[in-house]
């Protein structure tokens, strides 16, 4: 448990004579509990000042902005909310909100899967192998968002794709589609391109949870009667919660955020059916020059993910185990 | 003790919340008044809003300009068709404006409408401005005969086709829909598509088709009534129900699978379709005229140039002109004017002109002797002076909206299913409506 350096702390005094001993609070001395707080704040002082420039500063600014009307040249006019009642009946606002919605919420959940499931694999392996798979899995992610878009494009397109060429090799012709035309597909392809972009940070995560737990309780489960299955569901799942949790923030975050994959993959079509939020917003703040409407835009996005975050940590309430 | 410190604490943040609000503010610059020109040419004209390679007209351009200013060097900014308007106006916008912007002429009204570009009449003469095609400068134009841009090429949609294939089966250059659905079914026949086009992000080209239904069914000047937005698109009107018409036929054309490569022909970029009509998979390819150049390097057949075809024979067709312009950002430093306006004379000249026209380019001086004029170009440029080629009847000129709409909806949404024809017809005309409304 965290206690403050300036906190009162015990001390325990014994009589020589009779041996008694008796614990008493000391109380630093006021000068002394001010001073640690000084350094306490002077540690904390960067941190906050880069917080207040580079987060809070331009997220109040960004509100100011989308009370107006700004078109990015000239003066601004305060409109008050009138942005806000514009976004309530954009449908274009609304689709897109479900599709950003519909891709994090996707590849999330099967990033964190996969990403479990693989990890708990690598557990079976020897220390070599498993690092050279550790290795390989998590390359995708530092690919460049965009670069992973190109190369599923070059896979899921209709003429010249990899998917569809195998598919007309193996003679299963009337499997072939418009992977990215058509509107059944074209999402489901842009998940799995997010999830191999994303399983391999939940694989490292989960598999440093795994690591950290003891042999022993595993030993123990086994002698108990206890299978693999119910080792990884009952012992390892519930132990390593809060690295699942990371993951899918983790996860969770980076889908709501997609864009630069989309734009490579589809850009945005067909027929604007893939065109998500932060889409959007660049659209109306750079090609209309809406900026006032974009910013209200943006600060919609915030209210999104805040909602999105409270969420998970409602999902991942409940105890955490220490071992 | 603890809860003076949650009092303090609360009333710092309290302190500090309305300070990191309102400070800062938004940026108040309404840009830069009328200068005169005087200064020097800067050490980097930048040039912004280059689709790919600036090509060789353009390259002409930065010879001359820096032969004649030699401690200037010219830098191209170069951007994509979908963010060459968002690349212009963030600069501008923020303070850091390129020497020139180079843009679409018919479009460049959304940038002049927000006061960013600079009124250039005042740094030309008349007999300078006198030489260039009236067509195209007309786009250029402000309300009040401000000249906000100077066209120094232009191009127009147009319809390439493969001329040795032709040959070989022994068509004709289609007149009319039924025509051409004939040529198509023949081709599909031994696997040849019909036709490609860049569907990602330009079907206005294909649009066009439009036009001469427009002038013949409703009546002279429709098409650049609806581009205006003066003209309503609603399911159920004249022109609504003209646009219906074409939006069936390509529909028709795209069921049967005549568009390269199927169904994902409503979505396939510039390179896609270019290479396919290369390849000689497709016989048709819908196209500005400008990519001519492209082409005539890429492909090993000829290549021809043909008006839209019509939906009955004996009908004019007609399409849409695109000035390539240059403006100056009105934030623009008076060094930056000066270069700018020094550049803009070097490209209206007789030996930029040439490289225009050497590169299957129409030139915006028509008046001047060229040589090596291609054939294919001088059929293009004849179609300048016939009349059949407006400038301003795309209505992707009504507003960005409108553009991004019919850039990449138009066809898209009713044949992908995710609009009804009347659902399209409907968001043309709520956006028509939401620009008049915007203009007013």
């Amino acid at each position: 448990m965290y206690v403050p350096l300036s906190a009162p702390y015990d001390v325990t005094l014994k009589n020589e004579s009779s041996g008694v001993k008796v614990k008493v609070k000391v109380k630093r001395a006021k000068s002394v509990r001010r001073s640690y707080r000084i350094i306490g704040f002077c540690f904390l002082a960067p941190a906050i000042a880069t917080y207040l420039l580079f987060m809070a500063y331009p997220l109040s600014q960004t509100f100011v902005l989308s009370l107006t009307n700004w078109s990015g040249f000239g003066a601004a006019q305060n409109i008050g909310f009138a942005n806000y009642a514009t976004l309530a009946g954009d449908a274009t606002f609304w689709a897109s909100l479900k599709n950003t919605l519909y891709f994090a919420f996707f590849s999330s959940l099967f990033s964190v899967t996969i990403g479990l499931l693989m990890a708990w694999l690598n557990l079976y392996l020897r220390r070599m192998e498993g690092q050279v798979f550790r290795t390989v899995l998590f390359s995708p992610s530092i690919i460049a968002p965009t670069i992973t878009g190109l190369l599923f494009m070059f896979i899921f397109t209709e003429e010249i794709g990899l998917l569809n060429n195998i598919l007309r090799a193996l003679h299963l012709n009337e499997l072939t589609t418009a992977w990215l035309s058509n509107l059944k597909t074209v999402k489901p392809v842009i998940v799995i391109a997010t999830v191999w972009r994303q399983f391999g940070l939940c694989l490292v995560l989960c598999f440093a949870g795994l690591q950290g737990i003891p042999n022993s309780m595993i030993e123990s489960a086994r002698l108990e009667g206890a299978g693999d299955f119910r080792i990884f569901s009952r012992i390892l799942v519930p132990l390593i919660k809060p690295q699942i949790e990371l993951s899918a923030m983790f996860t969770m975050l980076g889908g709501l955020r997609i864009y630069d994959s989309v734009v490579a993959l589809t850009g945005g079509g067909p027929a604007r059916q893939t065109v998500v939020l932060p889409m959007w917003i660049v659209e109306n703040a750079f090609t209309y020059s809406k900026y006032g409407y974009a910013s209200a835009l943006c600060v919609a996005f915030v209210i999104v993910v805040l909602i999105f975050i409270i969420l998970l940590r409602f999902l991942f309430r409940g105890e955490t185990y220490e071992y | 003790m603890r809860s003076r410190q949650n009092i303090v604490f609360c009333l710092i943040v309290a302190a500090l919340l309305p300070v990191l609000t309102f400070s800062g503010g938004v940026k108040q610059e309404a840009g830069a008044s009328k200068k005169e020109v005087k200064g020097v040419a800067p050490a980097k004209l930048i040039v912004s809003g280059i689709v790919g390679n600036p090509g060789k007209f353009l390259e002409k351009q930065k010879e001359l300009y820096q032969k004649a200013n030699p401690l200037s060097v010219v830098e191209w900014v170069t951007t994509d068709t979908n963010t060459r308007e968002q690349v212009l106006k963030t600069a501008i916008a923020s303070g850091d404006p390129p020497a020139i912007g180079y843009y679409w002429g018919t479009r460049v009204n959304s940038f002049y409408k927000n006061g960013m570009c600079l009124d250039l009449k005042s740094y030309f003469d008349q007999a300078f401005i006198d030489k260039i095609d009236k067509s195209m400068l007309q786009p250029c134009l402000g309300k009040n005969g401000e000249i906000f841009a100077l066209p120094f090429a232009t191009v127009y949609h147009t319809t390439f086709y493969n001329k040795d294939m032709m040959d070989k089966y022994g068509f004709k250059i289609p007149e009319t829909w039924d025509d051409m659905t004939a040529i198509f079914k023949r081709l599909k026949q031994d696997g040849i598509f019909g036709f490609s086009t860049n569907s990602a992000s330009m079907q206005d080209c294909l649009y066009g088709i439009t036009y001469g239904e427009l002038e013949t069914k409703v009546g002279p000047g429709t098409s650049w009534g609806v581009a205006n937005g003066d003209v309503s698109v609603a399911p159920g009107s004249p022109a609504g129900e003209v646009i219906r018409s074409c939006i069936l036929q390509v529909k028709a054309w795209y069921d049967a699978g005549y568009w390269y490569p199927g169904k994902s022909g409503i979505n396939t970029t510039a390179d896609d379709a270019n290479a396919a009509f290369a390849q000689g998979k497709v016989i048709f390819i819908f196209n500005f005229s400008g990519a001519l150049s492209t082409h005539q390097d890429s492909c090993k057949f000829k290549v021809g140039a043909f008006m839209k075809p019509t939906s009955k024979a004996g009908m004019k067709s007609y399409d849409n002109i695109e000035p390539s312009v240059y403006f100056i950002p009105s934030n623009a430093s008076k060094d930056q004017i000066y270069g700018g306006v020094e550049f803009m004379k070097v490209s209206l000249s007789q030996e930029a002109q040439q490289t225009v026209v050497s590169n299957f380019q129409t030139p915006s001086v028509q008046n001047y002797a060229y040589s090596n004029v291609s054939d294919t170009l001088k059929g293009i440029m004849e179609k300048l002076s016939s009349g059949n080629t407006i400038a301003g009847i795309n209505p992707t000129r009504t507003s960005s909206e409108m553009q991004t709409f019919i850039k990449t909806q138009i066809f898209a949404a009713p044949l992908g299913g995710t609009m009804t024809i009347d659902q399209t017809l409907n968001e043309m005309e709520r956006l028509r409506l939401a620009a008049k409304a915007a203009a007013k």
